[in-house]
């Protein structure tokens, strides 16, 4: 139940508050749902910031590439219209299905909730994205996804300005398994072709997050709940990521140019005229 | 906090608690039509508005969040007393059924014509990707934008909205608008919720944690010291009445095994107290605060543990018969167990032993089957599962009940007003002129509404505190203390001929009733009743037991056991003709049933009686599988240009009923007004169907006066002469019939009074358009106001109203076709619907265009059962899916992307203008359609529903 809620004016509103115990509510589609794994009672509404609500290329200090800056209150649908982003972001940004929840939901607040079920953290791992993020001291860094997500204790408290992801990541091939369209991810995994090899990053429902070198598949410890038996998942996990990874290295994933290929979800339709 | 916003086009002020949700805002603000289904879980989309222009959940946004944003809402989308080009679109194309979600889609529709005014097909599926549809589909929602395109352009519509019959006939077997189409799809006030006094109090209930326990005591001291705690209502302070719930035809053929509470709880979700209070927080806070000391006892929750011997009893009480009792009740009853458990009465022998856990039995046999047998080339024999489903409407089961002048008023979303009323009256002991059951639009019923579950318990509630009370399931409620499709198992053994032809048929259904037996001879009974009588074959057994157990309770679910029945004879059937080489389309054209066969198999398949022998009536069941075979080039194999996807095709034939013939009831009573209009009162209960619009329209084809001149009033208890209720496939066969009957007499009526007002011979006289009287001798015309007037006028005859009654011995049966390809992955297990085409023949189509939605509606929803839903239960009963993202609903993504209805053309004999039923049947072929196609695709069966990827994985050995 939100007793406290403030309408944030700038990033440094939204920090300070932060500090003060205050989380942010950003598209609120988790904080608001039913069930919501968001405990907490004050809330600062990041969403009339304006710079935050923007995609655009960014040249990063001291780290090579460039890449694409998505702004915090950014949604899944502005990142599927907009020309800048990786064909593979946006496809999996329309793993989520609805719309509506699209044009709510922001890419950092999914990045933010560390869901298992997560639409877009297993291709973000997999493509080595960073973060923007500020501390609760109001300190600016650019930290890797991988920290954010594995060092849940250091990071936790950070607010995430923008999503980095770099333009020039090779292919990515990803796969989600639900399901319907619309229940949770299972399984999610991702591929991404990085140099000679394959980086895979990975989010089973009910187990958690890993990002493996593609060659082989790191121990799960998988569950037997509604969504299938352990056989059945471990089984998935070895044949989605021998197949993404194959898919990668032939080079047949998605383009980073805003184009998509969109192979996983060419494949879901059975391929027949 | 304030929130200044401007709320379709004007501005307004708010002043409101931090955590208000914009969609409490605008309830505040009097849209009302952005509703809640889901309790704010974020998946149905009743909440949908557009917040600057762009759509977004009203419940997943704080209304702080609002200030100084354009917010417009569906009741924004038209001016009073007119309609938007998109939400007639939507009522032409016959989505407006029962409609919860209609205003929130029409605003999507406007949504998406605004800012792309041509949409492609892809847009419009994303623009609806996040809203659910459960009632009629989502295939004509592409007809009604490319119908409102048209309007806007040309003014008019280019388009066929759906094919006409009888031209004969000016208004039946047309497409015409639903007569409560724009009350529904508008947003205004139109359910249960809607009517709910300011004052009312709210209810809420104390459900069990454990599948089966016995109650030692309930404290609730502390909770009755809370603030607004009206009264608090458990199995120590309420009436011990024993009654079911299951809305049937009275006496039922369902034991009376329960009371309002028990001192027994059968199920995780049984009711254990019910609080009353002012406010909903404060039932919520005293519920919180009952005490109860439950003796936890062990449970069973599938049939095989049911019948395991020694297995714990769900019942073992004391077992009464209002007739027909066995000669050794009294010995059976010596071995009855605790006082808490209760009593089990039945009206009449269901063959149940509830010390086997059997709640219900039955078999028979026609020919020799055994023999039949002996003599097949070949036998195939198999067991076939369905597991526990939902109907998943989107109105949730909801109640307001109140007592007025002495009387007790219900509101309720019911398929069965008459029978809610007599169930009311039985728990509170008031007789049937103290009671008004008011049926509101019901927003999905689907055989739930067919159950009294909440209006017992909310109509006692007013009696006993004198206060106004609402009651409104919660959406996981709605999972767990409802009733769902009975679990069952179909276990088939079928044996044929090289030829093709089936020798001989044993079917043994057994089925879970959960822990009490609403339906639980009828539903599986009909697993056998609406699927034998689809084979000629002369030598056929069926063997049925149902069983107790405490599962969530089970009930009344569209097509009753016959999806289930369906699956496992059809499947059994292609498994078959696999075994002896023959084609399986040849098997069924040489098997099927044709008209004037004598259905021998009936006469033991009655509903707790004896069945009556009939011929087949009208019978399109070959046109619709030639048809069907035609349409998907049945045999022709499709190759996908992706290696690791295989295609294959099935189909199943399938067939219903039109109601009960010797059971069922209805009556209709037309009035003539005196400025010569028609308000007909219809005992029928209309759930979203159009049963009110067939009303409508035969009273206007047989009064030959315009739809605009008649008003249908349906469901009033108080208003409408009875009628057993809406379901079985009754509504149009019998309601409707009904109808005619009425409107016939008055039309007899109509002719006397006018030759004697005219002082001229009847013979002479006939009917005219547009509601008139005129003489072909004379050539004298008097309006219908003209005779009502006069009629009504001190010197005239009195008011021209006629009765109609409608029963019948006669069997009108709806048969068809179901055909799916599916593309199936050989390395994942994913199976993609690519084609789905469902014929049928429903008689006349008194509303084509409905009934094509009727049919739409009713496969999604069995797509979903066939490879979706499933309510998974944990090692103590709890449900596991007991939301709609984890149970599994289809959206319109999981829609077939080729995906057609077909009406096929057959006049039936005894049906309104020829019509039979329409909407159950469609739910059964989805299941054996697909499961044949998944065996054509990949090679393997199948056996269970859901038919998952893991299924399949396994069924290929490629797990273990
Ligand atoms: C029906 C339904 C099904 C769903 N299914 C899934 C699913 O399968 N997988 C899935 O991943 N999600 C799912 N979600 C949750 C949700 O839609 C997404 O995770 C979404 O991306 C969250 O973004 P948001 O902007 O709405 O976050 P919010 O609800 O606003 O916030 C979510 C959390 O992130 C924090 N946060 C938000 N922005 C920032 C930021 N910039 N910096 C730091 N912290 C921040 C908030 O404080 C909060 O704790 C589902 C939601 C619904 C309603
Ligand atoms: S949150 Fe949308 S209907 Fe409940």
């Amino acid at each position: 139940m939100v007793e406290k809620l403030i309408i944030a004016k700038n990033v440094k509103e939204t920090v300070s508050l932060m500090k003060e115990g205050f989380q942010p509510l950003a598209g609120g589609t988790e904080v608001n749902r039913l069930n919501s794994t968001v405990k907490g009672k004050n809330f600062v509404y990041i969403g009339k910031i304006a710079d935050l609500k923007t995609i655009e290329k960014s040249i990063l200090e001291g780290v090579s590439g460039s890449y694409i800056k998505i702004g915090a209150v950014c949604t899944f649908q502005d990142a599927i219209e907009n020309d800048l982003v990786p064909g593979y972001l946006k496809e999996a940004c329309r793993f989520m299905s609805s719309r509506v929840r699209r044009n709510m939901a922001t890419l950092c607040g999914n990045i933010a909730v560390r869901r298992d079920d997560s639409y877009l953290i297993p291709a973000l791992l997999a493509a080595d994205a960073k973060l923007f993020v500020y501390s609760m001291f109001g300190r600016k860094s650019v930290i890797s996804l991988s920290d954010y997500i594995f060092k849940k204790e250091k990071y936790g408290s950070y607010f995430v300005a923008a999503l980095l992801v770099n333009t020039e990541t090779g292919a990515v091939s990803q796969k989600r398994y639900a399901n319907t369209a619309s229940s949770h991810g299972y399984i999610t995994m991702a591929a991404a072709k990085k140099g000679d090899m394959c980086q895979v990053g990975l989010c089973v429902k009910n187990s958690g997050f890993y990002v493996f070198d593609g060659s082989k598949t790191p121990d799960v410890v998988l569950k037997d709940d509604i969504f299938g038996s352990r056989a059945y998942k471990k089984y998935l996990i070895d044949v989605t990521r021998e197949d993404l990874v194959s898919s990668v290295q032939g080079d047949s994933g998605c383009c980073c140019d805003g184009s998509e290929k969109g192979k996983a979800s060419e494949k879901k339709s059975g391929g027949a005229k | 906090m304030r929130v200044n916003c401007l709320i379709n086009g004007i501005n307004r002020n708010f002043d409101i608690e931090p955590g208000m949700r914009l969609r409490e805002m605008l309830e505040l603000n009097g849209n009302f039509c952005v509703r809640d289904s889901d309790d704010c879980e974020g998946f149905c989309g009743s909440d949908t508005v557009l917040m600057d222009g762009v759509p977004v959940y009203a419940n997943l946004v704080l209304a702080g969040e609002a200030d100084g944003c354009e917010i417009r809402t569906p009741d924004g989308l038209s001016e009073p007393g007119k309609i938007s080009i998109v939400q007639q679109a939507m009522i032409d194309a016959g989505l407006v059924q029962s409609a919860y979600n209609a205003p929130a889609a029409a605003l999507l529709l406007t949504w998406l014509l605004e800012t792309n005014p041509n949409p492609t097909k892809e847009d419009i599926k994303d623009a609806l990707s996040g809203i659910f549809i459960r009632d009629a589909g989502y295939e004509h929602y592409y007809l009604a934008v490319k119908l409102a395109q048209e309007k806007m352009k040309d003014g008019k519509y280019s388009s066929e909205i759906a094919p006409s019959f009888h031209p004969e006939w000016e208004i039946v077997g047309k497409p015409m608008s639903k007569i409560d189409g724009p009350q529904l799809v508008k947003g205004e006030k139109a359910f249960v919720e809607d009517f709910v006094d300011k004052d009312s109090c709210y209810m809420v209930l104390l459900r069990s944690p454990h599948a089966s326990a016995y109650i030692n005591s309930i404290d609730t001291s502390k909770a009755e010291k809370v603030p607004g705690v009206v009264k608090i209502l458990t199995a120590y302070n309420t009436p011990d009445t024993h009654y079911m719930q299951a809305g049937q035809g009275n006496p039922e053929p369902s034991p009376h095994d329960r009371a309002l509470f028990n001192f027994k709880v059968r199920h995780v979700g049984d009711r254990v107290a019910a609080v009353i209070a002012e406010t909903y927080e404060a039932a919520c806070k005293a519920r919180d605060l009952i005490k109860v000391d439950y003796e936890v006892l062990p449970a069973v929750f599938t049939v095989e543990e049911a019948m395991a011997p020694g297995a714990p009893l769900v019942h073992n009480g004391i077992v009464e018969y209002r007739s027909g009792a066995p000669a050794d009740l009294e010995e059976y009853n010596k071995l009855a167990g605790d006082p808490r458990e209760g009593r089990v009465i039945y009206q009449f022998p269901l063959h149940a032993d509830i010390h086997k856990n059997i709640a219900a039995s039955n078999k028979g046999e026609i020919g020799d089957v055994d023999k039949a047998f002996a003599e097949a080339d070949a036998i195939v024999e198999n067991t076939y599962q369905t597991t526990q489903i939902q109907h998943a409407p989107l109105e949730p089961h909801v109640c307001f009940a109140k007592m007025e002048a002495g009387r007790l008023v219900v509101y309720a979303s019911t398929q069965v007003p008459y029978h809610v009323r007599r169930i009311c009256g039985w728990v509170t002991g008031l007789p049937e002129n103290k009671i008004h059951i008011i049926k509101t639009r019901v927003g999905g019923g689907y055989g739930a509404k067919q159950d009294i579950l909440v209006e017992d318990l909310t109509g006692y509630a007013a009696f006993a505190t004198g206060r106004p009370v609402y009651y409104r399931n919660t959406r996981e409620e709605e999972f767990i203390a409802n009733s769902t499709r009975h679990p069952m198992r179909v276990h088939v053994k079928m044996g044929g001929k090289k030829d093709g032809s089936i020798t001989a048929i044993y079917m043994e259904v057994c089925a879970n009733t959960g822990p009490f037996g609403n339906h639980c001879l009828t539903v599986p009974m009909n697993s056998c009743s609406k699927t034998l009588p689809l084979f000629k074959c002369d030598n056929m057994r069926y063997d049925l037991k149902v069983y107790y157990t405490n599962t969530p309770p089970a009930g009344a679910y569209q097509g009753y056991g016959t999806p289930k029945g369906t699956y496992g004879l059809m499947m059994a059937m292609a498994e078959l003709a696999d075994k002896l080489g023959c084609d399986y389309k040849d098997m069924v054209l040489k098997n099927h049933v044709e008209e004037g066969y004598m259905l021998e198999i009936l006469k033991g398949l009655g509903e707790g009686r004896e069945g009556a022998v009939v011929p087949v009536g009208s019978c399109g069941l070959r046109e619709a599988v030639l048809k069907g075979c035609d349409m998907i080039h049945w045999g022709k194999k499709e190759v996908s240009d992706d290696p690791d996807w295989k295609i294959g095709k099935g189909f199943a034939m399938i067939m219903q009923g039109s109601g009960l013939p010797g059971l069922d009831h209805s009556e209709a009573i037309a009035k003539l007004e005196t400025d010569g209009t028609l308000i007909l009162n219809s005992g029928g209960a209309d759930l979203g169907t159009g049963l009110d619009t067939i009303s409508a329209k035969v009273a206007s084809e047989i009064l030959k006066m315009p739809l605009e001149r008649i008003t249908i009033v349906s469901g009033d208890t108080d208003s409408c002469a009875f009628d057993t209720g809406s379901y079985a496939s009754s509504g149009t066969f019998f309601s409707g019939n009904a109808s005619v009957a009425s409107c016939e007499k008055l039309r007899g009526m109509i002719l006397k009074e006018a030759a004697y007002q005219l002082e001229e011979s009847e013979e002479d006289l006939e009917i005219v358009k547009p509601g008139a009287v005129h003489s072909k001798k004379t050539g004298k015309t008097l309006s219908y106001y003209e005779i009502s007037h006069t009629a009504c006028s001190g010197g005239g005859h009195g008011q021209l109203i006629a009765h109609g009654t409608f029963i019948t011995k006669a069997s009108s049966v709806p048969y068809g076709a179901h055909f799916a390809q599916v593309a199936v992955n050989v390395k994942t297990g994913e199976i993609k619907v690519q084609k789905f085409y469902a014929l049928q023949d429903a008689g006349t189509p008194i509303n084509p265009e409905i009934a094509l939605c009727q049919m739409y509606g009713a496969v999604m929803k069995s797509i979903g059962h066939s490879l979706y839903e499933d309510m998974k239960l944990d090692k103590k009963g709890r449900c596991l899916t007991s939301n709609m993202t984890d149970y599994g609903v289809p959206m319109i993504t999981e829609a077939p992307d080729d995906f057609k209805s077909v009406l096929i053309d057959v006049t039936d004999k005894f049906g309104p203008f020829g019509a039979k039923s329409i909407s159950e049947i469609a739910c059964n072929g989805a299941a054996p359609a697909i499961g044949i196609a998944i065996h054509d695709a990949v090679g393997v069966w199948v056996r269970s529903w859901p038919m998952t990827p893991e299924k399949i994985l396994r069924a290929m050995g490629k797990i273990k």
